[in-house]
């Protein structure tokens, strides 16, 4: 089956996608999506979408990357037993909803130019063989992530330039940072270039210790209002905003409920033996029917252009908090080594440490310690590390060398510029897809309601002429009767 | 909607409008309404006559229709406490416009009824400056207590009575006059229904709008648009409000064509009640005609217990007997007498009937029909008002 939906896109005008409808897979068990972009289809199941998504979020955590609709919740199916494949509705939700995941990141300058996005839109093939293929070449990008790529790469890691150098594996209760990521640290040392400033040699990292600007020059205080303000956007449509919307779509669902079964009402009175008034609940029996039906379209409209826009707007906000929050995590990340690094200097300095000294240094708690619930996605990938290289469990070092400090240091200041750069430009594509969202949906229900208001005032109408009709009828037939009694 | 019978016809037409309270502040303050009625009737006084009435009058006005011509369906009066429940009790607008529109229906009906409107009390109510006075002089004495008493007794006796013929044609006609109230009802409560979603989507407007205010305080979605969206939501809004307040009326207006139905129950209550009244009385001349057989082959025996006891006495018994015949025959001619006027009264009051349920409905079609086109009037002024406020609000880019 196929949707008419068209992608509003001007700026990329030549560049538009759409989904031009659903199909069964071969073997029949899932659905997929025809995504058609540059003239080319390729087929795409919700999974790829889901998984193509995750890969962009964990290569690019300082990017805003766009919501995908949500997967069915186990209550969702148990309130609806319909598997997604025959849900219409569901699929037209997905199918709209997709579309615009799709538009979005074309719109966004990074994420249109990474090669698996690319293959995603053009390479006919299953999105698991491209993986496998891409992984193969990319050496697991999504877990290659997360380590520390040298620090200058010889070879083209189109990922280099926003990767950030410095992993943000820290749990809360331990300020230990992967040994592995440390040792390719110090693997890579022979291959580092000039580009990247060794601590001895010019600046020194201690000087962009954590303060109140950012390396950028966008003002933090700014920066930290933003990210409140779009938190709490993010929590008001959420909420209130939700509910008020389907509170207004049940109303509609009831209203649509009522309208057909006056209906009904008046057409089973059209039996009564009077001409007259089987006549007129004819005439009104139709009207409500009909009045019922525009209410229906109307409902099915707006639950797609008004909540499920409202819901997408709301997890663009999300993904926009979570790229503030990493931010957060990596100044603090870098708040914390610059610490351990000062104590470092601090006790080489005063010298005539023992290594018991050292390893009874008081660790320092720059910032308030947070529990593993901010580190989430991160831990995840911690934890995928570790499954990767087993050998390193329980052998994470206690303390790093000084230089071993400085490198991270320098990673993660590193880090931090790239955040920073990017930032600006994030926030103008985030406010050029929420500007559109909203001008979308505003256009959408004017629309909608403009139809309804339009679809039943011509009904109205024409039942107004039909009962003064009825009624001239009835009036001349009193005159007759009254010529007849004279 | 008065009808417009042929202009040789003398017609009648009158209108109620402006209400207004008066004796305002003190204790016997009332509302009062104008009546301005227009008619080529004879009997009325002048061509076109103002006048004020207050509902107390239009009470009186009907219990007078109702004793008078019982022959007739009455239009039923809008019952004292049945729009009480409204806020602001008696003297609120709301209240008053719409008494003051049952009180016009009512005027409606009894102006274009072929017997009422020539009925010389409803032209004194329509006309007369002083009607308390017109009320005392000409009807009270024939409104006694015992009057009332009498028709008490008389309903209370033939209530339970059960009629020996059940005409085919009434039985139909209640019939009918059921399905008809079991409609109206019907229509009735899912309007109503409708009605209560109509203020819950107007409720739900308000959010909408607040939410969007809101909204709009939010960076990044400062739009122009959006400040639009938020007046178009205000004012649907509006019009649901008053959509949801104007089909009051119309309810109304249902539940009132649901009492004048009932009045016409009532009037095939009252013939049921003469074509007892004959029944009773051939039934009672069966007894009697039944007595005179017994006095007739009443013959001397030895064991006739009455012709001993009247020996004993020194009755002559063939004389009483005599008497006792003369009584019953006179019995039965007064019987026989009061059955023929009975049946002329009850023929006559069938004939009624059958003129009455004719007007009646066409009159009761007339008015739902009337009613859908208010409806669908209220409907097509908010449709309108909808489509204008959101046609705005596209022609922005």
């Amino acid at each position: 089956m196929s949707f008419d939906l068209e992608n509003e896109d001007t700026r990329l005008s030549s560049e538009t996608v759409s989904i031009l409808g659903t199909v069964n897979s071969s073997s029949g068990s899932y659905v997929e999506y025809e995504v058609h972009y540059k003239g080319h289809s390729v087929w795409r199941r919700y999974s790829d979408f889901v998984s193509v998504r995750t890969i962009l979020c964990r290569i690019y955590p300082v990017l805003i990357v766009p919501p995908i609709p949500e997967k069915q919740s186990l209550l969702s199916y148990a309130k609806k037993p319909v598997t997604a494949k025959r849900d219409t509705k569901l699929l037209r939700r997905r199918s709209v909803l997709l579309q615009l995941f799709l538009g979005q990141c074309l719109k966004h300058p990074i994420l249109s130019a990474d090669v698996l996005f690319q293959s995603f839109l053009s390479q006919n093939i299953p999105w698991h063989a491209i993986l496998s293929a891409e992984s193969a070449s990319l050496q697991h990008p999504q877990k290659e992530a997360l380590r520390v790529p040298p620090l200058k790469t010889v070879d083209s890691d189109p990922y280099a330039d926003i990767r950030p150098m410095m992993p943000l594996i820290m749990s809360g209760t331990s300020e230990y940072v992967q040994s592995d990521s440390v040792s390719s640290i110090t693997n890579e040392t022979g291959s580092s270039s000039t580009s990247s400033p060794m601590p001895k040699s010019g600046s020194n990292p201690l000087d962009s210790a954590p303060d109140s600007k950012s390396s950028d020059g966008i003002d933090c205080s700014d920066l930290k209002q933003t990210a409140r303000e779009i938190k709490t956007l993010k929590n008001l449509l959420r909420n209130d905003f939700e509910k008020a919307i389907q509170k207004f779509l049940s109303s509609l669902n009831k209203l649509e409920n009522c309208l057909s079964k006056t209906g009904t009402l008046f057409h089973s009175m059209t039996s009564v033996q009077e001409i007259p008034s089987s006549h007129l609940y004819h005439i009104v029996a139709n009207t409500f029917e009909s009045s019922g039906l525009f209410t229906t379209n109307l409902n099915e409209e707006l639950s797609i252009s008004l909540y499920e826009y409202v819901v997408q707007s709301a997890q663009l906000a999300a993904s926009a908090a979570n790229v503030f929050k990493y931010r957060e995590l990596k100044l603090r990340q870098r708040a914390l080594i610059h610490d351990l690094l000062v104590q470092e200097v601090n006790i080489t300095e005063g010298s005539g440490t023992t290594n018991v000294q050292r390893n009874n240094a008081h660790r320092p708690t720059a910032y308030p310690q947070r529990r593993s619930s901010l580190f989430g996605r991160l831990q995840h990938a911690f934890h995928d590390i570790l499954d990767t290289d087993s050998s390193l469990l329980g052998k994470v070092p206690t303390r790093f060398t000084r230089g071993e400090l400085e490198r991270m240091l320098e990673a993660v200041n590193e880090d931090c510029k790239v955040i920073d750069a990017q930032l600006e430009d994030e926030l103008t594509f985030y406010e050029g897809c929420q500007k559109e969202q909203w001008e979308k949906i505003a256009s959408a229900v004017q629309e909608g309601l403009y139809q309804w208001a339009t679809t039943n005032l011509t009904c109205w109408q024409r039942t107004q002429r039909e009962l003064d009709d009825l009624t001239a009828e009835l009036n001349h037939e009193t005159d007759i009767n009254a010529d007849e009694q004279d | 909607m008065a009808e417009n019978y042929e202009s040789n016809l003398p017609t009648l037409v009158c209108s109620l409008s402006e209400p207004r309270k008066e004796l305002q502040g003190t204790r016997d303050c009332y509302v009062s309404y104008l009546i301005v009625t227009r008619s080529t009737l004879p009997s009325f006084p002048k061509s076109e006559i103002k006048i004020r009435r207050r509902f107390s009058d239009f009470t009186k006005l009907h219990e007078i229709i109702s004793r008078m011509y019982q022959d007739c369906i009455v239009p039923p009066l809008p019952g004292k406490q049945r729009l009480e429940y409204i806020k602001g009790g008696r003297f609120s607008d709301e209240f008053i416009s719409r008494r003051a529109s049952l009180l016009n229906r009512y005027l409606q009906r009894c102006s274009s009824h072929p017997v009422l409107h020539s009925s010389p009390h409803f032209i004194a109510f329509l006309s007369n400056s002083n009607w308390n006075n017109y009320v005392k002089l000409t009807i009270q004495p024939k409104l006694n207590a015992t009057s009332k008493l009498e028709d008490l007794s008389d309903a209370f006796l033939n209530a339970f009575t059960k009629l020996r013929e059940q005409k085919e044609e009434y039985a139909q006609q209640k019939e009918h006059i059921q399905q008809i109230t079991s409609g109206i009802v019907n229509m009735e409560s899912i309007l109503q229904r409708l009605s209560k979603l109509e203020r819950v989507l107007e409720q739900n407007y308000h959010e909408l709008s607040d939410q969007f205010g809101k909204l709009m305080a939010m960076n990044g979605i400062s739009d122009v648009s959006l400040d639009e969206m938020q007046l178009a939501l205000r004012g649907t809004r509006t019009e649901f409000a008053g959509l949801a307040d104007n089909s009051h009326s119309l309810l109304d207006a249902l539940k009132d064509i649901e009492a004048y139905t009932l009045a016409y129950r009532d009037l095939l209550k009252r013939r049921d009640q003469k074509q007892l009244d004959v029944e009773a009385l051939e039934d009672f001349l069966v007894k009697l005609n039944k007595e005179k057989e017994k006095l007739l082959n009443d013959k001397p025996s030895g064991l006739n217990f009455m012709k001993t006891v009247n020996d004993l006495r020194g009755i002559n018994h063939e004389e009483s007997l005599r008497k006792q015949m003369e009584q019953v025959d006179t019995e039965i001619n007064t019987v026989e007498q009061a059955i023929q006027e009975a049946t002329e009264v009850s023929m006559l009051f069938d004939k009624r009937v059958n003129e009455e349920a004719q007007f009646f409905n066409a009159v009761r079609q007339a008015e739902m029909v009337d009613v859908m086109r208010k409806y669908a009037k209220l409907h097509v002024q908010f449709f309108s008002a909808i489509k204008d406020i959101w046609e705005i609000n596209k022609q922005e880019p």
